[in-house]
């Protein structure tokens, strides 16, 4: 156990260092997300009455996309010289190679929004700064890295891998989507805990399934 | 002395429909350095990736002293080998350092200075060491990649055309790790295109053709240097 712990953290220190030094990551998300909310609020009115819901659409939907590109990214740096190839002959399991990518994707999506946040609040006139929106979009995260991870790990040595990581990214996301969207909508609208704690639990039930799903099959993506 | 011995018994791999390694039987001991000969597409590079994990055998068993760690315990397996393959496997953002250091976690060295200290003298890394891969020579990431391979001293080591894109001096310094890690107890696989200079510190040569051995030569020693040759330029001629 100390073993695996002390492997995901190098693999978590190694991509964090590597981000801080050429930032593809956390620029390509946050600049592609900002790009749609920038182009949504020209698209729309955006008044007084501007619906919370749509809002909560045109956030989660361009930090979706995004994150596409940043997790695409991510293992772009794992084929350049076929290191994914080092990890794997490494002796560890290959749970640790999904999870020491996954936090660093959560990393690197989390660190993106604070850019995006603060763009939106002020391009949309919505408050973010509450604990409710806090941890809705660490959950949004947590899902956005375990399923975009799982899927880039496959599609990693497929010849046509940027076409098939969305295609099977954005089906997967549309629970945490459209939980998310919802509980934004409430959380603008200053709605109670109870009444938000449903959609959270809707987010947390389909990040445990695809986390777990992900450890369980882990051994299998990665192999040859 | 180490008394290890890593064999592959009748290992079969197959992409797709063509089968790429057939029903191979290899064996290698501690204190063996074996030449693996073939010419290109003969299943060399394929049969290395299966002894270093990267690749699974569809069929057949690699076992270390009757263990075959490729069913359970695979990480044990991984922990003995060291390969240095055609692909550097080196992030080109992190340095020299960086890369060495990373990978000495993932194989759990405890202080792993001492070893690495020795490494980059012997491989005449030290002015290379907090420069990015990005910046190095084909020549030197290819040295980077050998003393990756080495980190961890595995007991058996395996070398994938490393010799291409080394100078003299760097071969020298390759051959002279190689006898120093056989003196030690490792037992090693390369496979070279630089025959004539390989096979002097080889003491076993194994041909390969199709995907199978047609060969081995055991006991090689500098007697039988130009009969090996001659048949394996004989056997390439007719392939």
């Amino acid at each position: 156990m100390k073993n695996a712990l002390i492997a995901i953290f190098n693999i978590v220190k190694k991509d964090l260092l590597i981000e801080f030094r050429n930032k593809d990551v956390i620029l390509s998300i946050s600049g592609f997300a900002t790009i749609i909310i920038f182009i949504f609020s020209f698209a729309f009115d955006v008044g007084s009455s501007f619906s919370s819901s749509t809002a909560g659409g045109i956030l989660w939907s361009s930090i979706s996309f995004a994150s596409i590109i940043g997790i695409n990214r991510s293992f772009v740096i794992e084929n350049e010289n076929n290191t994914l190839g080092g990890l794997l002959m490494a002796p560890i399991s290959r749970d640790i190679i999904y999870l020491g990518k996954m936090i660093g994707n959560f990393i690197f999506i989390t660190i993106s929004e604070i850019v995006i946040l603060p763009i939106f609040a002020i391009l949309f006139n919505f408050s973010i700064l509450s604990i409710e929106f806090i941890i809705c979009c660490l959950l949004a995260n947590i899902g956005l890295s375990v399923i975009g991870t799982l899927f880039a790990s496959l599609s990693i040595k497929v010849r046509a891998k940027e076409v098939l990581l969305p295609m099977l990214f954005l089906p997967c996301i549309i629970p945490i989507l459209f939980a998310s969207i919802e509980a934004t909508s409430l959380i603008f609208q200053q709605k109670s805990w109870s009444e938000l704690f449903t959609w959270f639990q809707i987010i947390i039930a389909f990040n445990l399934i695809f986390f777990i799903f992900s450890l369980f099959i882990s051994n299998v993506i990665f192999e040859d | 002395m180490k008394n290890n011995h890593l064999l592959c018994k009748s290992i079969t791999k197959r992409f797709g429909n063509n089968k790429v390694i057939s029903n191979l039987d290899l064996s290698l001991k501690s204190g063996d350095v074996a030449l693996l000969l073939g010419k290109n597409g003969a299943g060399k590079s394929t049969l290395i990736k299966l002894l270093s994990f990267l690749s699974l055998p569809d069929s057949g068993e690699i076992t270390i002293n009757d263990i075959n760690y490729h069913k359970n315990d695979s990480e044990n397996y991984r922990r003995q080998v060291g390969s240095a393959l055609h692909e550097n496997m080196l992030y080109n953002d992190l340095t020299v350092k960086e890369n060495l250091f990373f990978f000495s976690k993932l194989y759990f060295i405890q202080n792993p200075e001492k070893n690495l200290e020795n490494l980059i003298k012997n491989l005449s890394l030290s002015e290379y060491i907090d420069k990015k891969i990005r910046f190095l020579s084909h020549g030197i990431r290819k040295k980077v990649s050998i003393a990756k391979a080495l980190l961890h001293n595995p007991n058996f080591i395996f070398f994938d055309e490393i010799e291409s894109g080394l100078d003299k001096n760097s071969t020298n310094e390759l051959e002279d790790l190689i006898l120093e890690k056989k003196q030690s107890g490792a037992g090693i696989l390369l496979t070279s295109h630089m025959i004539r200079q390989s096979i002097n510190i080889s003491n076993k040569v194994v041909i390969m053709n199709k995907g199978n051995i047609s060969k081995i030569f055991s006991n090689v020693s500098s007697k039988n240097h130009k009969e090996i040759i001659n048949y394996y330029e004989k056997i390439t001629s007719q392939i």
